[in-house]
């Protein structure tokens, strides 16, 4: 134990100064103190080979715009940069949120298709507008989305708790399933119809298979989500 | 049975709203033991305390009109302290989990998020987590109730919200108080928190406070009030108000055995816009607030205005992001800027005799956060009272002059601290 000249108290650490005034503490008896806090650590910064792959996602996309600003005015009339960027963008949430993150797992799949959506429409939106057949609305979405969408509902049937958790995700991304059937039959930007037919009925099959064998926990979850 | 899912209570709702890294809204519960902590009972120890305290054991969903707490299947994580004091308790971590139980030597220690409970019900899920940890060890204890443990019926009052049971809408509400003065200075880096203790025997305090005719609450209060006037106000600052929020525990003035958030305050509210106040001046404004402040009826009115804009039907169909906004700004104005520093006492620890002979102290500290960098909690545990200041601030100006009042009334202090300026 030790003693404060200044502050006339008595201080239980290893300290050799006084943590209120600083002034040099006296030694009063010989009592051992063990360290009761753990020391300060540096905050750790983000390691090298995030480094390198955060500088070499710049670089690719600095290196793409001039690229893509180069080759405009001589035959390439497109914003093919923004595939690279969107790619880097996708390639960072898929690795930072879904697989190193720890959130729900649906969640993870639910959001990471989502982007991807997004990444497709706007390499045929934005990119690619001269192609007058869109292969991803098309084929890549609509099963894509049935891949998800049948891939959460066996993960379901593991464990109860991944359900619960996946009630409101599995229930949007069902309702959802049933824009391109509804884009085929009223708009010519879906002319294929098979592959959003699937899509259609891989929906209905699941919002039915959550109906009839998670009835109660379908109703709680609507009821928890929607208390006022 | 234990229930699925959680409505917030009154109090809780405003947590999750502006939970952030400078403001984790979190408290802290530390127990000091006579032999290192032997960590591998720890996670079956807990196993067990959630088992009777369910609302611990939940994680935090959001709905399309309010947040609520679902069961959480998952299995918490307990580690080793980090040097980094209040920043354990992580909303997306810990399995969802918004409390962390951290070991280190001697102590173990839970930070817990203040939406799951205030300091009375998260001392009665720490005390049985202690218990459990204990038995686990291989000790006989003998419980005559004081710790709330599985062989103790569990009461489906204990997960009610007491805020809404004690409303009342014949009461008038609590009117409008004047903004705080803010304690300034330049703060420690990487949203550090400084942990002060200062340890001294009660029956001294006991006494100290008797000279003065008070309690050792409003006795302490007024001691860092009068440190707050000395050393910390600027004499052209004197005009703004000075504004210590103290924690009251509701469960005495309404019948209560929540565990979760039923937890009130009072504001006083010192004008310090005269020369030469004497620390007994200082100690009459507090006593004078607690006087007018700490009856029945003054605390329900401070229910009513909690609880009554939460009943608003308009409020209740807003949706969360739009409420969320509103929250935010309505605690920046209303509540945040409303204090300079806080005080809880949580007060005398109970535990079975029998667990005494191998706990050596309590602690309970506060989290800080921007506005009020600087929050001071006490609790009591045998014939030690620990008075723990959490600061964000470098400088100890305030912490000194509370001492000095202390010393100069003939109190032994024995100060600990979590030591950052060693080591920078």
């Amino acid at each position: 134990m030790k003693e404060c000249p200044t502050c006339h108290i008595k201080v239980d650490t290893n300290r050799v100064t006084c943590p209120l005034c600083y002034s040099v503490l006296d030694e009063v008896t010989s009592h051992e103190v063990g360290q009761s806090y753990p020391k300060n650590e540096s905050k750790k910064g983000r390691n090298i080979i995030e480094k390198c792959f955060i500088l070499a996602s710049i670089l690719s996309f600095i290196g793409s715009m001039i690229g893509n600003w180069i080759t405009y005015h001589h035959g390439m009339e497109n914003f093919w940069s923004l595939i690279v960027a969107l790619g880097i963008l996708f390639g960072w949430v898929l690795a930072k949120y879904c697989i190193l993150g720890n959130g729900i797992l649906s969640n993870r799949i639910f959001s990471q298709t989502v982007l991807m959506v997004i990444l497709l429409l706007c390499i045929e939106g934005f990119a690619l507008n001269k192609h007058t057949f869109w292969w991803s609305t098309n084929y890549v979405i609509p099963l894509l989305w049935c891949g998800v969408l049948s891939s959460i509902l066996l993960l379901t049937f593991i464990q109860k708790h991944i359900f619960v958790d996946s009630i409101m995700g599995l229930l949007i991304m069902s309702l959802l399933g049933f824009i391109p059937i509804v884009l085929h039959l009223t708009t010519s930007l879906i002319p294929l119809l098979w592959p959003s037919l699937t899509c259609a009925c891989i929906s209905i099959t699941v919002l039915c298979t959550m109906l009839v064998f998670h009835f109660p926990e379908c109703k709680s979850e609507l009821q928890k989500r929607l208390h006022i | 049975m234990a229930k699925d899912w959680y409505k917030l209570d009154n109090a809780a709702k405003i947590f999750p709203v502006i939970y952030s890294k400078h403001d984790t809204s979190s408290f802290r519960l530390s127990c000091v033991f006579y032999e290192n902590i032997q960590f591998q009972y720890l996670q079956e120890a807990l196993k067990e305390a959630l088992k009777r305290f369910p609302t611990f054991c939940v994680k935090l969903k959001r709905g399309l009109f309010w947040y609520y707490f679902e069961h959480n299947y998952n299995e918490p994580i307990i580690q080793e302290e980090k040097s980094n004091i209040f920043h354990s308790v992580r909303l997306r971590e810990n399995h969802g989990f918004m409390f962390s139980l951290n070991y280190y030597g001697k102590r173990l220690s839970i930070e817990i998020f203040h939406a799951l409970s205030d300091g009375t019900g998260g001392m009665d899920f720490f005390k049985a987590i202690c218990y459990y940890y204990l038995i686990l060890t291989g000790k006989t204890i003998e419980n005559h109730g004081e710790i709330k443990t599985n062989a103790v019926e569990r009461l489906t009052i204990e997960t009610e919200d007491d805020f809404l049971r004690n409303y009342d809408s014949s009461i008038q509400k609590y009117g409008k108080e004047p903004k705080a003065y803010r304690l300034k200075g330049k703060m420690y880096s990487n949203h550090w928190c400084g942990l002060i203790h200062l340890q001294m025997n009660v029956n001294e305090l006991k006494q100290v406070a008797h000279q003065y005719q008070t309690t050792i609450t409003q006795y302490v209060g007024a001691c860092i009030l009068y440190s707050i006037y000395q050393y910390h106000l600027p004499k052209h600052k004197r005009t703004k108000s000075v504004n210590l929020f103290i924690p009251v525990n509701a469960r005495k003035f309404f019948d209560s055995m929540s565990v979760r958030n039923f937890v009130l305050y009072l504001r006083t509210h010192c004008d310090f816009n005269q020369s030469n106040l004497t620390f007994e001046d200082i100690l009459n404004m507090v006593k004078e607030t607690f006087k007018e402040e700490l009856t029945k009826e003054k605390m329900q009115a401070r229910i009513v205005s909690n609880v009554s804009l939460e009943r608003n039907f308009f409020v209740r169909i807003l949706p969360l992001f739009i409420k969320k906004i509103c929250m935010k700004i309505g605690y920046k104005t209303l509540g945040e800027d409303m204090n300079t520093i806080s005080y809880s006492n949580l007060g005398i620890i109970e535990i079975p005799k029998d667990m005494q002979e191998f706990i050596q102290r309590f602690e309970f500290s506060l989290g800080s956060c921007k506005k009020t960098p600087i929050n001071v909690a006490s609790v009591t545990y045998q014939d030690r009272f620990v008075l723990t200041f959490s600061s964000k601030l470098i400088d100890r100006k305030l912490i000194r002059g509370v001492v000095n009042k202390m010393v100069e009334d003939h109190l032994s202090i024995v100060v600990d601290t979590n030591d950052l300026e060693v080591e920078s």
